[in-house]
């Protein structure tokens, strides 16, 4: 049997007994030999307690010495003070605790080293390891979508919508009426399996009066005009002045101002930190998107990969995001692979 | 806590707790598992958790993954080579970083954990408590105790060169 810290002292009682044969008193010797912090003294008898073996084998002799060593004040003395030198540094006294210790120590100069001591016995980090593979920890929120001939457009639409939820001016506080180049509703959640097709509204240079509202929305109200539900939204959302918004749809937002809340198609949006200055969205709106829209209205027939493409870069602006959309197409052109993705959203589809 | 918030809090406090869970465990790869799981939990419950308490639930559950694991091994090798290496011996040092550091390593588990839990971490008793399982004073009782075997396992400033 291996002599441990754990066993050692029934080891050593056997020896004193004289139980132990020539092998394990070698051991025993060359365990005590590697261990000189344990002090055994071999010349004593051990002392048995009630509860069993005690710490025995130290010298008392030597305990005696150490305990006279220290003088003792009313608060400090030899068998309290290096947990109280802890406490000092771990900032667990108070003022008269502190006076007190000082005054222990004044008495006891010979211990100001050790206190010292205390007060180096900080331990660092070594910053150098580090987690190795964070990239596989993290997650990124994957949205199936089930293939079918009008919901991979319809996902795309819905994005359109959202970018062109954002994307309308209400010039200022008094909510002149707006003017919206294109405006695409997707009346189908984008993950469900339906068959049914997207409905896609495409109005030009639509103009609608807009209400102010404030407060909550009803279901009720956001679900009985589904388009003008948009510019109603929008004229809430522009002057980000409004405590709660609710909009019931075909999956309801719950907005914030200032909190972060989920789209339908889940993509978050921090309203006070992400969105843009208007100015600089219309600026550059009017510089590319409106071109891009435009050109896609001139040819009078809908490509939904390139409402798509043009919904999300609309979004970029608009949320100064990273979210791309790419294909992939194989050998007859035929798209078989889509994504939509940035840093908290990726939805991806195979054909495959 | 939002996927945003999960993926900044790897990005936050995964070092911290591989570090902590790698001092007590000495094992690179077991320590990758439980850092692994501690966030495979934290992401489970992300519904749950709000991101301010994100830090301290991934200690927490680190930690007692970290317990279990070392329970269950120590029912497989048995505790004497556990005890074995915790003797304290004058040694002569140039780097007192470094005989704190062994000094760490060798102390018991539950002193090790909340002694890094403070220093490394910053944690109140109070924190350290719920990450443990401990009160207050069990908590203090441990880091003094840690702190006079550090103090033991220098010996004295002669010693650091």
């Amino acid at each position: 049997m291996k002599i441990t810290l754990n066993n050692f002292e029934a080891f050593l009682l056997d020896h004193l007994e004289g139980h132990l044969d020539a092998a394990q008193t070698t051991l025993l010797m060359s365990f005590l030999a590697d261990h000189p912090e344990l002090e055994v003294d071999l010349e004593l008898s051990p002392v048995l307690s009630d509860a069993g073996i005690t710490h025995h084998f130290v010298s008392p002799e030597k305990l005696k010495k150490a305990d006279s060593a220290v003088a003792a004040t009313s608060s400090f003395n030899a068998e309290n003070y290096e947990s109280s030198f802890a406490a000092f540094y771990e900032g667990d006294f108070n003022a008269e605790r502190k006076a007190a210790l000082y005054h222990f120590l004044n008495q006891n100069p010979q211990l100001k080293p050790e206190f010292e001591i205390y007060g180096k016995l900080r331990t660092e980090p070594d910053l150098s390891v580090v987690y190795p593979d964070k990239k596989s920890l993290k997650h990124h929120r994957v949205i199936p979508i089930y293939y079918t001939r009008w919901l991979a457009p319809g996902a795309v639409a819905a994005v359109i919508a959202l970018f062109l939820l954002f994307n309308t001016n209400p010039a200022n506080d008094s909510f002149s009426p707006i003017q919206s180049p294109l405006v695409a509703i997707a009346d189908q959640p984008a993950t469900s399996d339906s068959k049914q097709p997207i409905t896609v509204a495409h109005q030009q240079s639509v103009q609608s009066q807009v209400v102010r509202k404030t407060g909550v929305l009803s279901r009720s109200e956001m679900n009985a005009q589904p388009v003008k539900r948009s510019h109603e939204v929008i004229a809430l959302l522009k002057p980000l002045k409004v405590n709660k918004i609710e909009v019931a749809g075909n999956q309801p937002y719950k907005l914030d101002e200032g909190s972060r809340y989920y789209t339908s198609l889940y993509t978050d949006i921090r309203l006070r930190d992400q969105i843009r200055f208007q100015e600089e969205i219309d600026a550059q709106a009017n510089q590319t998107i409106y071109g891009d829209a435009k050109a896609i209205a001139d040819k009078n027939k809908f490509d939904l990969w390139a409402l798509a493409r043009l919904g999300v870069k609309g979004f970029n602006f608009l949320t100064n995001s990273d979210v791309d959309f790419v294909k992939a197409r194989n050998e007859k052109g035929e798209v078989t692979d889509y994504a939509i993705g940035g840093d908290a959203i990726r939805i991806a589809h195979s054909s495959n | 806590m939002t996927v945003k918030e999960y993926n900044k809090c790897v990005d936050q406090h995964a070092d911290a707790v591989y570090r902590f869970i790698l001092k007590n465990l000495h094992d690179s790869e077991r320590s990758r598992d439980v850092v692994q799981e501690a966030f495979t939990r934290m992401w489970e419950k992300a519904g749950d958790i709000d991101g301010s308490k994100a830090k301290s639930y991934l200690f927490t559950a680190a930690y007692h993954i970290m317990i279990d694991t070392i329970r269950k091994e120590s029912r497989q090798t048995g505790m004497e080579e556990v005890h074995e290496s915790r003797h304290f011996t004058t040694r002569h040092y140039s780097d007192l970083k470094r005989v704190l550091d062994e000094g760490l390593n060798r102390l018991p588990e539950i002193q090790r954990s909340v002694i890094m839990l403070r220093d490394y971490e910053g944690y109140s008793y109070d924190e350290i408590g719920e990450i443990c399982g401990l009160n207050e004073s069990q908590v203090k009782v441990y880091i003094y105790r840690g702190r006079i075997a550090l103090k033991k396992y220098i010996g004295s400033m002669e010693n650091v060169v």
